[in-house]
């Protein structure tokens, strides 16, 4: 009882620590630097429920966090930067669009889930990239108001930062609870067989609406803080190379760990701002690392880890 | 009272091949029906068709009253018509117990749930540890299924179907494969609620089937040739001629 | 008239050469049931080669053997590693292998060939414009049409008419059965993805003349292919010629129609056509159950 107690307070402590430390000693480059990487990681996370659980592999997953991003920084731009109503906005959205993928991806598996969310993503792309009177097409919308709650103003990086750990550690909380809940084992049950599944009276459909949802939500509530990170947002946010990206932060992190996701992030921003800095060829680094985990460790990072913990 | 399942007229064909000729069956409350005929008679393109896997060309299908042909798969389980397939379909990579709860949270109605996980895990566990002690199977319930023989994963399918509580439940070949001692348990088990559940039990066995059945209905390529008791069907010229053949002689 | 004709003739090129980018990527799907994201990067390649070929002063006409040999010589070294090792791992860790494969490529490209737009300087035979009922038309986009047309044929003609291609499609039926009859199915997978890779040099060479080279392309040239082999309904032979013909005439048209929102018309036609056939133009004839 006591181990049990042990072993739940003890990851529990180590994420408090690790958000704790950084506010309290990092600068405001870094602190900017690990918000980023707790928002993407949260997107990134939510992407494993569908992937991980679901073996439903998205190419649209930029959509959802770039949408949410758009409709809180016009949400911002129109109505001021209260919290609760950027994160609704947000989130909202998010939450629409992931309706509609959810809906369509009902019958379709494999390639063409692919491809359909790939599809539906890009409609989302071109939708930020052309509609320039919302969005400020290619040069994105600049000039949003800081994050305020209340009587609190939230835009200085220390409080950006917990901001972003606060939502992280709510979301892996969600996602956890999820995965355990009745609908996360009928989640992957449809991945495993899904025509048992239909025998034993699931519809695959609703799971896969519901998981969407879900994944949506979440990758909803990062991407509407996203744009305050630098008060601003840009179509890349919703591009499908961004979707791409998050499935390579996955396999790094770790598929199916969900906090994995958090490490894919942490290692593919980190590359991406530190090798950039001594040499063009960053990306070759990232191709050659992902190329190296999905050959050695299918479990990406977290499963290393996990199988060094246990001997 | 009308039956249980009634089936009128069904026909399907795959390209120019009819699997299913003009295909009519009822199935009453309780009974226990055998459907045997040699390979590709198309008894399991019947099961398809009866529980929404696949749509006939032409025909019906009514379950307790109410005709079914629109619904999907998942719907018909729902409403208590359950099969099992050819082959163990279980969920490999899960564990035993985690198998058997899948179907018992889907007949609480908790299949779907988010919140309230913790009294839904309650109610499947207490179930799945019922069917595990009746079921005789020699397992804790913690063995990852991909790890258990043939024989003790078609029983796991069968319990799966089981915990779904069926009116009528479609077992198709469920002894194929299995040892002599597993197929008993395996029929035990399923005797074992044969007095709540309608059978339907498509078998190459004929001791079991004849054994065990209140009627036979025989198909040969796509057609139904008889329906009747086991004497009934035993006695048949036709049934001897395409089927049967030198076994009852 | 002239002007409906010269867009339906823009359509048919571009549907060559997504039926040509298109074939390579769905001859390994259909036959090794192999998913290779790493086929535009082929393609990219072939472009490049032929860029610098014409540019060369070398016979014009060399350049698309060329870029063929290329790309199949890149295909032929993946194909001993990694590729080979992940023939039979679902489809999943294909998808994460290759793209990771593209993006190494990618970047290995825009060290050696720089990140500008190359335009191929076309030899002569090649350039300018025909007219047809007063329309301007420019050439190479009928040499496309015609190429497209004629490789597509050829290539139907070995997979479904020779005996390598029956023993290929044996192979994949049931490999085990194939080499017991004494057939190596490992050359005959080596030489379908080599094969498959010198198509998509050779689609690049043929594409360079319309898109140009440049870093990116790959990754939009796959995009465009995967959609046609997806829409056609994964690899069989007819439906990868509709998916190149339903993807090259809705892009052209939304263009024609739509000009400020092409993509977004096109894409959603796609995404509707998928949503009513989710298993594409000419699914397979599987059972299920």
């Amino acid at each position: 009882m006591r181990r049990a107690l042990l072993s739940r307070a003890a990851p529990m402590a180590a994420a408090l620590l690790a958000l704790a430390l950084p506010a309290a000693l990092a600068g405001p480059f870094h602190l900017r630097f690990l918000a980023e990487i707790l928002l993407l990681g949260t997107a990134v996370m939510s992407l494993d429920l569908l992937v991980g659980s679901g073996g439903l592999v998205s190419l649209g997953h930029a959509a959802l966090f770039g949408t949410a991003a758009y409709a809180a920084a016009v949400a911002a731009l129109h109505l001021g930067g209260n919290l609760l109503l950027v994160l609704g906005a947000g989130t909202g959205a998010a939450l629409l669009l992931a309706a509609l993928m959810g809906v369509a991806i009902m019958r379709s598996s494999h390639l063409f889930l692919l491809i359909l969310t790939l599809l539906l993503g890009q409609i989302a792309w071109e939708v930020a990239f052309h509609w320039r009177a919302v969005t400020g097409g290619a040069d994105g919308l600049r000039g949003l108001p800081p994050l305020s709650l209340g009587p609190w103003r939230l835009d200085g990086p220390r409080a950006l930062f917990l901001l972003a750990g606060g939502l992280a550690l709510a979301a892996h909380a969600l996602a956890r609870s999820f995965v355990a809940a009745p609908i996360g084992r009928a989640l992957v049950g449809a991945r495993e067989q899904p025509l048992r599944m239909s025998a034993l009276g699931y519809s695959t459909a609703r799971i896969r609406l519901r998981a969407m949802l879900a994944a949506g939500g979440i990758a909803g509530a990062a991407g509407s803080l996203y744009p305050f990170l630098n008060l601003y947002v840009g179509p890349q946010s919703v591009h499908w190379s961004l979707s791409a990206t998050m499935i390579i932060m996955l396999v790094i992190g770790g598929v199916g760990s969900l906090w994995g996701a958090f490490l894919g992030s942490a290692v593919y921003l980190a590359l991406q701002t530190y090798v950039s800095a001594y040499t063009d060829r960053w990306q070759l680094f990232v191709g050659v690392i992902f190329v190296l985990i999905v050959l050695l460790l299918p479990h990406g990072l977290a499963g290393a880890a996990a199988r060094w913990r246990r001997g | 009272m009308s039956p249980l399942l009634e089936i009128a007229g069904i026909g399907k064909s795959f390209g120019a091949f009819r699997a299913l000729s003009d295909i009519s069956l009822a199935v009453e409350e309780g009974e226990t029906l055998g459907l045997i005929g040699p390979n590709g008679a198309g008894k399991t393109t019947l099961f398809n068709v009866v529980t929404g896997f696949l749509r006939p060309d032409s025909g019906a299908v009514r379950f307790a009253g109410a005709p079914v042909d629109r619904l999907p798969p998942e719907k018909r389980a729902a409403l208590g018509l359950v099969r099992t397939f050819q082959k163990a379909m279980v969920f490999p990579a899960l564990s035993l117990r985690e198998n058997l709860a899948m179907a018992a949270r889907q007949r609480a109605g908790h299949g779907l749930r988010w919140l309230g996980a913790r009294t839904c895990h309650a109610e499947a566990d207490a179930k799945v540890e019922r069917l595990l002690a009746e079921s005789g199977l020699p397992r804790g319930g913690g063995e990852r299924m991909a790890d258990l023989s043939y024989g003790e994963q078609r029983i796991a399918d069968l319990l799966m179907a089981l915990a779904l509580e069926p009116r009528l439940l479609l077992l198709d070949e469920p002894t194929a494969g299995l040892s002599q001692a597993e197929a008993e348990r395996l029929l035990r088990i399923v005797r074992r609620h044969d007095s709540r559940t309608a059978l339907v039990l498509i078998a190459h066995d004929i001791d079991i089937v004849f054994g065990h059945c209140d009627r036979i209905a025989v198909m040969h390529l796509g057609r139904l040739l008889r329906t009747g008791t086991p004497q009934a069907v035993r006695a048949d010229a036709a049934v001897r001629a395409a089927y049967l053949g030198s076994l009852a002689d | 008239m002239g002007y409906a004709i010269v867009q339906v003739l823009n359509a048919l090129s571009f549907s060559a050469l997504l039926l040509l980018t298109g074939l390579g990527l769905s001859v390994v799907l259909s036959l090794m049931n192999f998913v290779n994201l790493a086929h535009g990067a082929f393609y990219l390649l072939g472009s490049y080669v032929a860029v610098l070929w014409l540019a060369s002063g070398a016979p014009w006409w060399l350049a698309f053997p060329a870029a063929f040999l290329a790309a199949a010589l890149a295909g032929a070294l993946l194909e001993r590693f990694p590729f080979r090792r992940f023939y039979a791992r679902p489809h999943l860790m294909q998808v994460l292998l290759t793209y990771g494969i593209s993006v190494i490529l990618a970047d290995l490209m825009r060290w050696g060939f720089g990140a500008q737009i190359l335009t191929p300087e076309l030899p002569a035979a090649l350039r300018g414009v025909v007219f047809l009922f007063d329309m301007p038309f420019p050439l190479y986009r009928l040499f496309l049409i015609g190429v497209g047309a004629v490789l597509g044929l050829l290539l139907w003609l070995l997979l479904d008419r020779t005996l390598w291609g029956a023993a290929l499609r044996a192979a994949v039926t049931d490999r085990g059965i194939v080499e017991t009859l004494g057939i190596d199915t490992r050359r005959l997978f080596a030489a379908v993805l080599v094969l498959s890779a010198g198509l998509g040099g050779l689609s690049g060479a043929l594409g360079a003349g319309m898109l140009a080279a440049y870093p990116g392309l790959d990754e939009e040239v796959l995009i465009l292919a995967l959609i046609t082999v997806v829409v056609g309904g994964l690899g069989s032979f007819g439906g990868t010629v509709a998916g190149a013909l339903v993807v090259g005439f809705a892009l052209t048209f939304s263009k024609v129609w739509f000009p400020e929102f092409a993509n977004v018309v096109a894409f959603s036609a796609m995404a509707g056509f998928l949503l009513l056939r989710p298993h594409g133009f000419v699914a397979p004839p599987l059972r299920q159950v």
